[in-house]
C-alpha cells in the first residue's frame, strides 16, 4: 500500500489562537483512492485543504506528499492542485489558456502544452474545437465543473484537491457530475481528496472516508463502516435519518442484550464486537429499518401510533408514537400497503440493525 | 446589478441641457476670453485670435511652469502610485497587528486640509537642501496623493477575488507570474485610473505648491495664481484652458478604464 499523502498531527488556529479549525488532525490517503472528508459547514474542512495544498501554514504538524515532508514547502512547489469551491476560472483567459495555465507556469513547450491541454479537454468530454476559445462566462455550470477538473488534471499532480466544488450546482446537475467525476477519476486512477457536507456525495465519491466536526476527526472507514457502525452519536445522527434513544442494558445472554428505553419498553439486540461497559448506553436505529405492520413480523416489535405521515414521491415519512416520550422516525417506499395519519400499527425490526453506540 | 434606465422625459432633457449649461459657464467664460487679443481680461470679448496662445508657447517662464508642473506630475506619481497600491492591496489580502490603525493613518493626509501640509513641510525642509526642489512638492503632493489611490483602491478590490492568486500559486505560478498572470491583467483598469488621478491631481494642485517652489521649480497652477494675482495678463486665460484640457482629457480616460460605477462607489 503506497501513501499519496499524509497529515500528521495537524493544528491550526486563527484569530489569535480563539478559533481552533484544526485540532491534531491525521489522516492519509492512499494512491488511487478517493478519501472524502465529510462534516457541516466550519468544521475545518477548506482549512485542511489549503494546508495540504501550501496555502496556510499549520502552527504545528506535518504534510507528507508522496512521503516527502512539505509543510515549508510554499503551495507553488507542491505537487498538488486544488478544485476550488468557486471554481476559480481565470475570467480573463478562454477555455484552452485556462487549462494550460499550469503548464505554462512550469515552462512547458508549447507544442507539448496544446497536446496535453486538448487531451485533457477531451478526458472530461469537451471537445477542445468548439470550447478552446470560449471564455468562462461563456460555459454553463457543468462545463465549468469540467474545465476546472481539466485544469488541475492536466498537471498529472500527486493528489487532486476538491473543495465542494458541485455545490453550487442545482441538484440535477450535481447527482450527474458526481458520477462522471467518479468515473474519470477512477479510468485515470487518480488519487482525490474530496471534502464535502453533503453525505450522499461523500457515500456515492468515496473509497474511504471520514467525518470531521469542530476541527477534529472523529472516525474514519468505508462509507458502509461509518454508517453502520458509528462511534459517536454524532456520527449516527450526521449519516442518514437516525432515532436515537437512552437505554438501560437489563439483561444480556450470548450475543443478545436486552435493553430498557422506558418503563415496560424492551427491545433485544445484537453486539458483534466487545460487550457494552457500562449499563447507561446510547442506541441508535435507522429509519429506513424499520417496517410498519400489523401483524407481528418479527420478534422486535411494539405497538405504535402513526402521528404523521409525509409523501415525498419515492417514499413515505412516518412519525409514529410509541407513547408520550417515545416517537420514532420511519422510512418506508411507496410500495404496498400504506398508513395514515391515526392508523394503530407495529413497528417492527431486526435485532442486528440496533447499534449500540460506545459513548 | 442593472437597472433598467427609463426612457427619458423632455422634462428631464431640458433639466440636464439647463445644469449643463450652468455647470458649463465657466469653462466657456475662460475659454472664450482666452482668445480675446485684448491687452486685459474682460468679459465679453472683443475679438479672436491666438496671440496669447502664441505668447503662451513663446514665453519661457509659462514653457517652465508647464514642464515643472509635468515633472512634479510624473515624480508624484512614482512615488504615490505603487504606495497607495501596495497599502491598499495589504490592507485587504493580510491580517495583520494595528491594521484598524493603519488604516486610519492612510486616510489622515487625505482629510488635512492641504494649507496645512503645505505649511508643515515648508517648516520641516524650508532650510534643508530639499527646499524648492521638484522632489519636495512631488512628496507633499504624494501625500495626499497615496491617501487617495489607498481610498481608490480600496473599491477596486472590494470586488477583487483574491481566489485567482491562490488558483495561480496553486497551479505552480511563482509570485512575479501570479502578478504578471493573474493580479495584473484583472485589476489593470485599477492601476490605470490610479496612475492618471495622480497625475491628474498633482497638476492642477495649488495650495500646497505655492509654499514650496522656487521661481525655478514653479510649476503651473502657482504661475496662474500669481499672475492672477499681481497683474491679471490675459495669458492666464490661456493657462487656465491648458489646466482644464488635461483635466478633462484625463478624466475621461479615466471613466474610460474605471468606469463611472467606481467613482460613484468612492463617492466621487
Ligand atoms: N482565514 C481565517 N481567519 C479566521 N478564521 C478562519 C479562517 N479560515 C477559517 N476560519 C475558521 O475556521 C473554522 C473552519 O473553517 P473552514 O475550514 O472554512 O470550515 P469548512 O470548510 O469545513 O466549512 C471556522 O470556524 C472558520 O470561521
Ligand atoms: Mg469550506
Amino acid at each position: 500500500m503506497e501513501i499519496a499523502v499524509e497529515t500528521r498531527n495537524i493544528t491550526k488556529r486563527f484569530e489569535k489562537g480563539r478559533v481552533v479549525a484544526l485540532d491534531n488532525v491525521s489522516i492519509y490517503v492512499k494512491k488511487g483512492e478517493i478519501f472524502t472528508l465529510l462534516g457541516p459547514s466550519g468544521s475545518g474542512k477548506s482549512t485542511l485543504l489549503r494546508i495540504i495544498d501550501g496555502l496556510e501554514e499549520p502552527d504545528s504538524g506535518d504534510v507528507f506528499i508522496d512521503g516527502k515532508c512539505v509543510t515549508h514547502v510554499p503551495a507553488h512547489k507542491r505537487d498538488v492542485c486544488m478544485v476550488f469551491q468557486r471554481l476559480a476560472l481565470f475570467p480573463h483567459k478562454n477555455v484552452f489558456e485556462n487549462v494550460a495555465f499550469g503548464l505554462k507556469m512550469h515552462k512547458i513547450d508549447k507544442n507539448e502544452i496544446k497536446k496535453r491541454v486538448e487531451e485533457t479537454l477531451w478526458k472530461v468530454e469537451l471537445n477542445p474545437e468548439i470550447y478552446a476559445l470560449r471564455f468562462p462566462h461563456q460555459l454553463s455550470g457543468g462545463e465549468m465543473q469540467r474545465v476546472a477538473l481539466a485544469r488541475a488534471l492536466v498537471l498529472r499532480p500527486a493528489v487532486i484537491l476538491f473543495d465542494e466544488p458541485l455545490s453550487s450546482l442545482d441538484k440535477r446537475l450535481r447527482d450527474k457530475m458526481r458520477v462522471e467525476l467518479k468515473q474519470i477519476l477512477k479510468r485515470f486512477n487518480l488519487t482525490a481528496i474530496y471534502v464535502t457536507h453533503d453525505q450522499e456525495e461523500a457515500f456515492v465519491l468515496s473509497d474511504r472516508m471520514a467525518i470531521i466536526n469542530k476541527g477534529k476527526i472523529l472516525q474514519e472507514g468505508t462509507p458502509r463502516e461509518l454508517y453502520e457502525k458509528p462511534q459517536s452519536s454524532f456520527i449516527a445522527n450526521f449519516l442518514g435519518d437516525t432515532n436515537i434513544f437512552k437505554g438501560v442494558i437489563k439483561q444480556m445472554k450470548g450475543n443478545l442484550v436486552i435493553i430498557e428505553l422506558q418503563d415496560g419498553i424492551c427491545i433485544t439486540a445484537n453486539y458483534t464486537e466487545t460487550p457494552p461497559i457500562s449499563r447507561d448506553v446510547l442506541v441508535s436505529l435507522k429509519a429506513e429499518k424499520i417496517v410498519l405492520s400489523d401483524r407481528p413480523l418479527f420478534e422486535n416489535h411494539l405497538e405504535a401510533t402513526v402521528k404523521e405521515a409525509i409523501f415525498v414521491g419515492e417514499k413515505i415519512i412516518y412519525v409514529v408514537e410509541l407513547n408520550k416520550e417515545l416517537t420514532l422516525k420511519v422510512i418506508e417506499k411507496n410500495f404496498g400497503k400504506t398508513w395514515r395519519k391515526g392508523d394503530r400499527v407495529l413497528v417492527n425490526w431486526l435485532p442486528d440493525d440496533i447499534i449500540l453506540i460506545p459513548e | 446589478m442593472g437597472k433598467t434606465i427609463a426612457k427619458s422625459s423632455i422634462f428631464l432633457n431640458f433639466a440636464c441641457v439647463l445644469i449643463s449649461a450652468f455647470i458649463l459657464i465657466p469653462v466657456v467664460i475662460i475659454f472664450l476670453t482666452s482668445l480675446d487679443p485684448a491687452k486685459y481680461i474682460r468679459f465679453p470679448p472683443s475679438g479672436f485670435s491666438l496671440l496669447w496662445y502664441e505668447y503662451f508657447f513663446s514665453n519661457k517662464v509659462w514653457q517652465n511652469g508647464l514642464l515643472n508642473s509635468v515633472y512634479v506630475a510624473v515624480l508624484n506619481t512614482i512615488i504615490s502610485v505603487p504606495c497607495g497600491i501596495l497599502a491598499a492591496y495589504a490592507y485587504r489580502k493580510y491580517t495583520f497587528k494595528l491594521k484598524n490603525i493603519f488604516n486610519t493613518i492612510m486616510i489622515i493626509p487625505y482629510v488635512t486640509p492641504s494649507l496645512l501640509v503645505g505649511i508643515a513641510l515648508l517648516m520641516a525642509f524650508g532650510r534643508t537642501i530639499l527646499r524648492g526642489t521638484y522632489f519636495i512638492v512631488a512628496i507633499a503632493h504624494a501625500l495626499w496623493s497615496t491617501s487617495f489611490i489607498y481610498i481608490l483602491m480600496q473599491a477596486a478590490l472590494s470586488n477583487y477575488d483574491f481566489t485567482y492568486e491562490e488558483a495561480a500559486k496553486d497551479l505552480g505560478a511563482n509570485l512575479f507570474q501570479m502578478f504578471s498572470e493573474v493580479t495584473l491583467p484583472l485589476l489593470k483598469s485599477a492601476f490605470i485610473a490610479a496612475i492618471l488621478f495622480a497625475f491628474i491631481s498633482s497638476f492642477g494642485e495649488v495650495t500646497m505648491a505655492i509654499f514650496l517652489v522656487t521661481s525655478k521649480t514653479v510649476t503651473l497652477p502657482v504661475l496662474l495664481w500669481t499672475s492672477l494675482k499681481y497683474e491679471l495678463h490675459p495669458v492666464a486665460t490661456v493657462a487656465s484652458v491648458i489646466c482644464i484640457i488635461f483635466a478633462i482629457v484625463i478624466f475621461m480616460l479615466i471613466t474610460k478604464f474605471f468606469g463611472t460605477g467606481m467613482l460613484s462607489k468612492i463617492g466621487m
